[in-house]
Parts: structure tokens; C-alpha cells; sequence
């Protein structure tokens, strides 16, 4: 029953997080490395239509950062609510906070992948706030072993402060995380052992007259709050085109084929590498839940859902109340047939991703060519699918993107 | 006679050196070429994963594949028994928990910026020679320091650094100084080390384009050889041969550095034990020398740790990590540094070029031009550089030419420019200095070329 509640409760934040937000963008080829330019008829009244398509992008970018930072802003102020007063109450606030932050933020990965503010090569947030999965043991206590993890250690860490933390983050091995979304994710929810429900960390974790550690633990998820707050705000600052210096600024000034390679970049990389791949391939080959997105929360499916609702925001150009030229408007320009298909292929993939009502823990462990499982891989072929497609548009606009039409 | 063969070798070794540029290495000067260090498997990327993606033109199955053996390569091994069954058999000796934890996003590892600290990718491969003169396994360690050990297990030693300074200085004048590393061994867990002991230290390479090496014609990469340096041009170069693990033969040595492994699949799974202590189908065996007492007598389990499936998945994604674009190739600096390059003759052993043979299992890989700036050859690198410990062929003195495709984003990747197999070099400039034996002349040629082809020498490798 109360796993049923709990789904419900998910979907209907999805639909309203959803239906108010989107974004475009991504990563690879960062501080302005420039893909091959090959020859194609990209004329004219196409760069009339690019610089509108990213005119109208460069806005919807810094309105999803923009909205992440408030929604950041109350997760760090909820989470201080909770440790002050450790209570359940509170504490499904604070996780219902990091829920709406999380669904934005998934709405901006789209803006990932192509060396932006997001990840460029020198001052990219990527690694601190979002990198996972996580090796959980590194950061806190985990079934089996009660003491493992630096909350725990106060030999090697006698405190608890940013610096440790971000110092820690990513030592020695790309699971030894200690900053971002999923070791608040993990500080808030605890492990998950039921594909049913979501980790069930108690509240009295935070109790500092009774657990000597609980101090160090709310210390951590406060700090991590305010990292996460600390290392997202300077995105909307970077997309802000009324600042002469910011990304936003350069990136209009940019000749309009580049500036079209970059959001088809992220709109493609994240549909292949990110959800098809690291996302659900992984995960549903392996039958493993460690390699869950959110494995904690059990907020993977909003998760996925969000980031195809990011990349169709771009396509069509709406993002809440706004409302202009999407990256459509240019591939009916191109290709208007094509045009026609890939909105479909865009359309289905959400339409499926919304379709999979389960925690993606109990699709991973669902029987091989379980309708689930089926319905999974259907949407990950889906994914790929629309790549491709993607990648067949910026070929039609004269640029090669990193991944494969074929 | 003696003279006659010599006369002949000469004239078969410059028909051959003539062949071999012609057919392996060109020396084109088109930037939309020179970009493309991959061929087809190129991607465009120079942040912080640049050396994480698939090549451009993986397959679909093999990209499925790709994905699965990132995170395989990622994950955090534990010691057996535990509850998690897919990632358990750490040890009972080792050096890192998971491949990552050295090829940190793929890339490349480094001496700690301070002495004081934790090494963590940097590994001392060991030997000794003993009352016959040959070279051996030491006696309660076996070929590789583990500094950690599961719990009960004792790590074998806690290697530490020490650094001098060496100062020199350009015929023009300036001043640069060299960072010259020493290692010994504390807290021998395994009774005392051998006096003549051989130390080889050896940091975590970059993992990018190895399936693309894998394929470069062996034909290509032999007759690149010149060992009794016929032409006289200094360089000899040689092929290591080593034993392969899968046939049971010898085979021609490609990757590793002093080219001791002959494959990306042998490459793999040693590391897997060596590093890990992670059985698999063709190392079966946990490595616990003789004397470990406690190492022989943990728990074992009794099938491969790490299943051949998983072994496969690690494979086709370390044979298809994408080799990044070369940036900024259209720039006046990067054809001034390039012709440079070439001036100098660093391509002699930095081969410049090949196209890679035919792969049936991975299409991607197959013929494909390809830019990595190695001969994968083994060279004498003069006294300095040394670790005197032989590595089958491989003497003392010699190591393999490195590739230098990605040598300008480890930066970026890795938050270091650390060179050179143990890391002693700061910067690309430093590495250069640090060349002798065969590179002697070259590296005197960089020192007599002005200021301004030196640095855009370096802008050319930073680029790369």
C-alpha cells in the first residue's frame, strides 16, 4: 500500500515539475573546440532560423538554472529545518525538496556535454554535484559494515567541513563520492533493500543526544547542501546575456553552425550515453541495482522522465511560459519530413518513459522478457533512435556531432 | 664477411626505413587531417571526459557492451565473501580498489604532488639478479609491490619518494631545473628486500586508443625496427617479444611501458591480478607468494572473480575509448611546433601515422588512419631515465615510445601534467629534457632550437 501511495505521490510531482519546466544543451568538445565543418547546404535563411533557435535557447537555459537555484535554495534550508529538529515529518519534507530540485535539475542536463558552464574544462560543476553511482561505504555506514565511511572516521577526519568533502570527492576512484545530489540523496533516504520501496534511513541517524556520530552527519548533509547551492549558482549567472563576460554572451556570438552543433550535442548525448546507456543499459544488463541513477530515492524514473522532457522542451522550443523557436523550427527548415519523424521519435520516447510505472529497482530485477523489461528495453531503443535522428539533423545543418547517425 | 653483412644490413635497413615512412607515417600538413588523431573513431571533446567516450563510430552491440564495461571499470572491487556477488575478491594483496582509481576518467596517473602523500597510481614493479646473473622474482613479494592487503592480510610495503633537484641550462642562456625521484620501500611486510634489488616504477597510463594500437599491422610496426642502427641515425628501436598468456607463445610486445604485453586483452587481465588481485579465466591463480602466509591462507573463491563475461565487457570498452581530436590545428603555432617536431626528428620514434589492418569483431577499429605518435618500439633512453631492471627483451635502459595523442588533456582530465613512466617530469618541456640515450640528439636539438620553436614545440603537444 504504501509503495503504491509512494508512486502516485512521484507521478504527479513529475507532471507538475515537468509541464513547468525544459532546457537544451551539452559537453564533449569543450573550451570552444569546433567539430569539423563539412560542406552542406546550410544557406542563408538557415542561419536566420539557427540564430532564432539560439536566441530562444540561450533563455531557456537561464531560466531552468535559474529555477534550479531557488529550488536548491529551499533543499538547503529544509534540510537545516530537519537537522535542527530531527523528526519524520520534516525529513519528508527535506527529501521532497530534494525531489523538485532533482527533477529540474535532470530538465538541464541537456545542457551538458558540449564544454558549457555545466562541465567545461576548467571551472565544470558536473563532477561535484552530480557523479554517480556512488560506492555509498565511502561516505557513511552501510549494511555489514557499521563503521565504514568518513562521517564515521574521525580519526582520519576529525572534522566535518567543505574542504574535507570536496577533497575527498573522487579520490582515488570514480565511486568515492562525497559531494552533490546523490550523497545528499544518500544522507537523506539511507540504503535500499526493497524493490517496493525507497531506503529507509531512520530519523534517529540525526540524533545528536544519543549518537555521537549524528552530529558529523547532520554537519555533512547541511555542507553538501550548501556546496550543491555554492557550485549551481554561478550557471544562471553564466547564462545571463545582460552580463557582458558570461557564457551566454559568447555563446550568441558564436557562427551559428557551432552554436546549433552544441545544443544538438547535448539534446544527442544525453538521449544515447547518458539514459541509454549509463542510465538503463548498464543497470538492466548487469540486473544490478548499485548502478541505479537514484537508487536511494527511487526517484530514477522521474529522473529519466525529466531529462526527456528537457530535450523535447528543446525541440519545441516551450519551457513553462516560455515560448519561442526550438530547435524543430530549424530541422523543418532542413528537412521538413525528417522534422516530422523525429518530433514523433521524441514524443514516443516520453510517451513510453511515462508509460513504465515501477521503480526502476523492481524493473532491474523483474524476470528476463518481463512485459517491464520489455517495455525498458523498448525505451531504450527509443533513446537510440532518436539520437541517431538527432544526429542526422546536425549533419543536415553542416556539422558532425559525437554520436553516430548509423 | 663481417664488413660484407654489415654493408648489406645497411642497404636492407634504408630500403626498408624508406618503405616503411612511405607506407606507415605521413606527413601531411592539412589541419582538417591532423585533427582526426583517430580516423573515424574520433570524437571532438577536451574537458574532463574527453577520454570516456565511445569511439565516433561504435556499433550498437558494442556500444551496449562499451557502457557495462565502464562501469565495471569504475566499480569499487570488495574482499570476498561479501553480499554484493557481482564486484567481490579484492586481493588478498593489492594496489587500487578499481581500474578508475589509477586511470582516474580514463586517464592518467601521477606521483603525489607531495612527497608526504598517499601514492596512489603509481605502482614499482620489482626484480633482483641473483648469484647466476639472471633476473628473478623476489623472494616474498614476486614482481610487484601491493602496498594494501585485505583485512588479516598484511599490504607487502609502503613505498616512499624522495626528490632532488637537478639544475641546468639552454645554450641561450635560461635556466630550467629537473625533479630527479627516488623510491625506497618501509613497513616490509615479507622480510628484507634483496640488495640487488630492481626497481622499475611505472604510473598509470592513459587508456584511450588502445584497440586502435591493437590493430596497427604488426608488419608496420616491425619494420620500423632498426637495432643495430644501420641508417645511423641514432635510433635503433627495437620490438620487445613477449610471452602471451592466451597462446602460450610468443608474440610481439604493443602496450605497457616497456611494451610487455601483447595485447589489450592480456593488458587487462594482468592488471585485473596484478593490480586487483582479481582472478579471471586466464589467471586463475590469486597471487600470494610463497611466505605470504596469511594471503595463502584467506578465503578463496573458487571460480574467476571477475567472470568472462565481465572480463569481455572491459575489453570491448577499453578497446574502443575514443582518442580525442587534436585541438586548434589550424593555428600558425601548431604548424610552427609541428614543423619543429619534424625538424628535430622527434617523429623517428614518435612515428607520426599508420593505418590500422583489419579487425573482423570490431569494424571500427579497421583501417583506419590514424595519428598516435609512437613507433610502440623499445628505445634507449639513456642512463637517467633507467630503471635497469629487464622486462623480457626489454633492457634496463629501454622504454617504449609513448603515444602522444590526449598528451595536452591530462590537465584537463587528470588535474596534473606529470611524464614519463614514473611521473618525474612537471611539465611536456621537462619531459623533452628529461630524453637521452638515443634521444640524446634530438633533445640537444631542442635545446639549440630558439626560444619561440620551443614553445611552439610545446603548443603543438599541448594540442595533441
Amino acid at each position: 500500500m504504501i509503495s503504491t501511495t509512494l508512486i502516485v505521490t512521484f507521478s504527479s510531482l513529475t507532471f507538475f515539475t515537468v509541464a513547468t519546466a525544459q532546457a537544451p544543451s551539452s559537453t564533449p568538445p569543450a573550451s570552444g573546440a569546433v567539430l569539423p565543418t563539412e560542406t552542406a547546404s546550410f544557406d542563408w535563411a538557415h542561419k536566420s532560423e539557427s540564430r532564432k533557435v539560439m536566441n530562444h535557447y540561450v533563455k531557456m537555459v537561464h531560466q531552468v538554472y535559474s529555477d534550479l537555484n531557488k529550488s536548491v535554495s529551499l533543499l538547503k534550508t529544509d534540510i537545516k529545518l530537519f537537522t535542527e529538529n530531527p523528526n519524520p515529518a520534516q525529513l519528508e519534507i527535506a527529501k521532497l525538496s530534494w525531489k523538485k530540485a532533482r527533477i529540474i535539475y535532470s530538465l538541464s542536463e541537456s545542457f551538458r556535454f558540449y564544454g558549457g558552464p555545466i562541465d567545461d574544462a576548467k571551472n565544470g560543476v558536473e563532477g561535484l554535484v552530480n557523479t554517480w553511482p556512488i560506492d555509498e561505504s565511502y561516505l557513511d555506514y552501510v549494511k555489514g559494515t557499521p563503521n565504514s565511511g568518513i562521517i564515521q572516521n574521525t580519526k582520519l577526519y576529525p572534522e566535518i567541513n567543505a574542504s574535507v568533502l570536496l577533497e575527498m570527492n573522487e579520490k582515488g576512484g570514480e565511486k568515492n563520492i562525497s559531494t552533490g545530489f546523490h550523497a545528499i540523496e544518500f544522507l537523506l533516504w539511507g540504503q535500499d533493500f526493497n524493490p517496493q520501496f525507497s531506503g529507509n534511513r531512520p530519523v534517529s541517524d540525526y540524533f545528536a543526544s544519543s549518537n555521537p556520530i549524528a552530529k558529523r552527519r547532520s554537519q555533512a548533509l547541511n555542507t553538501l547542501a550548501e556546496l550543491l547551492e555554492t557550485h549551481l549558482l554561478p550557471l544562471e549567472k553564466q547564462w545571463d546575456t545582460l552580463n557582458e563576460s558570461s557564457y551566454a554572451t559568447q555563446f550568441l556570438k558564436l557562427p551559428e553552425q557551432q552554436g546549433i552543433q552544441k545544443i544538438l550535442t547535448g539534446m544527442a548525448m544525453l538521449s544515447m550515453d547518458e539514459m541509454a546507456g549509463e542510465r538503463m543499459t548498464v543497470a538492466l544488463i548487469k540486473r544490478d541495482t548499485e548502478n541505479e541513477q537514484d537508487c536511494f530515492s527511487d526517484f530514477s524514473m522521474q529522473d529519466l522522465t525529466a531529462n526527456m522532457q528537457g530535450i523535447l522542451n528543446i525541440w519545441t522550443g516551450q519551457y513553462g511560459t516560455l515560448s519561442g523557436p526550438g530547435v524543430s523550427t530549424l530541422a523543418k527548415s532542413l528537412d521538413g519530413d525528417f522534422a516530422k519523424k523525429t518530433e514523433f521519435a521524441l514524443n514516443q520516447s516520453l510517451t513510453k518513459l511515462s508509460n513504465l510505472k515501477a521503480p526502476f529497482d523492481f524493473i532491474i530485477q523483474s524476470p528476463k522478457n518481463s512485459p517491464l523489461q520489455k517495455q525498458a528495453f523498448e525505451v531504450i531503443n527509443s533513446l537510440e533512435n532518436q539520437a541517431k535522428m538527432l544526429s542526422k539533423i546536425a549533419r543536415l545543418s553542416g556539422v558532425r556531432i559525437n554520436v553516430s547517425e548509423k | 664477411m663481417f664488413l660484407k653483412n654489415n654493408s648489406l644490413n645497411l642497404f636492407i635497413a634504408s630500403c626498408f626505413s624508406v618503405a616503411s615512412i612511405g607506407t606507415a607515417s605521413d606527413l601531411t600538413t592539412d589541419a582538417k587531417l591532423l585533427e582526426l588523431s583517430g580516423g573515424e573513431t574520433t570524437v571532438f571533446a577536451d574537458g574532463p571526459t574527453a577520454f570516456s567516450m565511445p569511439a565516433a563510430n561504435t556499433t550498437h552491440d558494442h556500444r551496449t557492451e562499451f557502457v557495462v564495461g565502464n562501469s565495471l571499470f569504475n566499480e569499487n572491487w570488495v574482499a570476498a565473501p561479501s553480499s554484493v556477488k557481482s564486484r567481490q575478491g579484492l586481493g588478498p594483496t593489492f594496489n587500487a580498489q578499481s581500474c578508475s582509481a589509477c586511470h582516474f576518467k580514463d586517464g592518467r596517473g601521477a606521483p603525489p604532488p607531495k612527497t608526504t602523500q598517499p601514492i596512489l597510481s603509481l605502482l614499482f614493479r620489482i626484480s633482483y639478479i641473483d648469484s647466476a646473473g639472471r633476473v628473478q622474482d623476489v623472494p616474498g613479494y614476486g614482481d610487484q609491490i601491493q602496498p594494501k592487503g585485505i583485512p588479516g592480510v598484511p599490504g607487502e610495503a609502503k613505498p616512499l619518494l624522495s626528490r632532488a633537484i637537478k639544475e641546468g641550462k639552454y645554450p641561450d642562456g635560461q635556466i630550467y631545473s629537473l625533479e630527479v625521484p627516488s623510491v625506497t620501500f618501509e613497513e616490509l611486510a615479507y622480510g628484507k628486500l634483496p640488495k640487488n634489488l630492481l626497481i622499475s616504477p611505472r604510473v598509470a597510463p592513459a587508456v584511450i586508443g588502445m584497440g586502435l594500437l591493437e590493430n596497427i599491422k604488426e608488419s608496420d610496426i616491425l619494420a620500423l625496427q632498426d637495432p643495430s642502427d644501420a641508417n645511423n641515425d641514432h635510433i635503433s628501436g627495437r620490438a620487445n617479444q613477449v610471452f602471451n598468456v592466451e597462446t602460450g607463445k610468443t608474440s610481439l610486445g604493443r602496450f605497457g611501458w616497456k611494451s610487455n604485453q601483447p595485447s589489450v586483452r592480456q593488458q587487462n587481465f594482468s592488471a585485473f591480478l596484478g593490480d586487483m588481485g582479481i582472478t579471471s579465466k586466464f589467471k586463475p591463480t590469486q597471487n600470494c607468494v610463497s611466505g605470504q602466509t596469511e594471503c595463502l591462507a584467506s578465503f578463496k573463491i573458487k571460480t574467476p572473480e571477475l567472470s568472462t563475461e565481465s572480463e569481455n565487457q572491459v575489453l570491448t570498452y577499453t578497446r574502443l575509448l575514443a582518442v580525442p581530436a587534436a585541438r586548434n590545428t589550424d593555428k600558425p603555432a601548431f604548424s610552427s611546433g609541428l614543423k619543429t617536431f619534424r625538424t628535430l626528428e622527434c617523429n623517428s620514434c614518435h612515428v607520426e601515422s599508420f593505418t590500422t589492418g583489419d579487425n573482423a569483431d570490431f569494424p571500427e577499429l579497421s583501417h583506419q588512419k590514424i595519428r598516435p605518435y609512437t613507433d610502440l618500439l623499445l628505445h634507449d633512453m639513456g642512463n637517467e631515465l633507467a630503471d635497469k631492471r629487464p622486462d623480457f627483451l626489454a633492457t634496463g635502459n629501454e622504454w617504449r615510445t609513448p603515444p602522444l595523442w590526449g598528451v595536452g588533456l591530462f590537465q584537463v582530465v587528470n588535474h596534473h601534467t606529470r611524464y614519463l613512466h614514473d611521473g618525474r617530469a612537471r611539465s611536456l618541456e621537462e619531459a623533452i629534457l628529461w630524453h637521452g640515450g638515443e634521444a640524446e640528439m634530438c633533445k640537444t636539438r631542442f635545446m639549440e632550437s630558439p626560444l619561440s620553436a620551443r614553445t611552439d614545440l610545446i603548443y603543438f603537444l599541448e594540442n595533441l
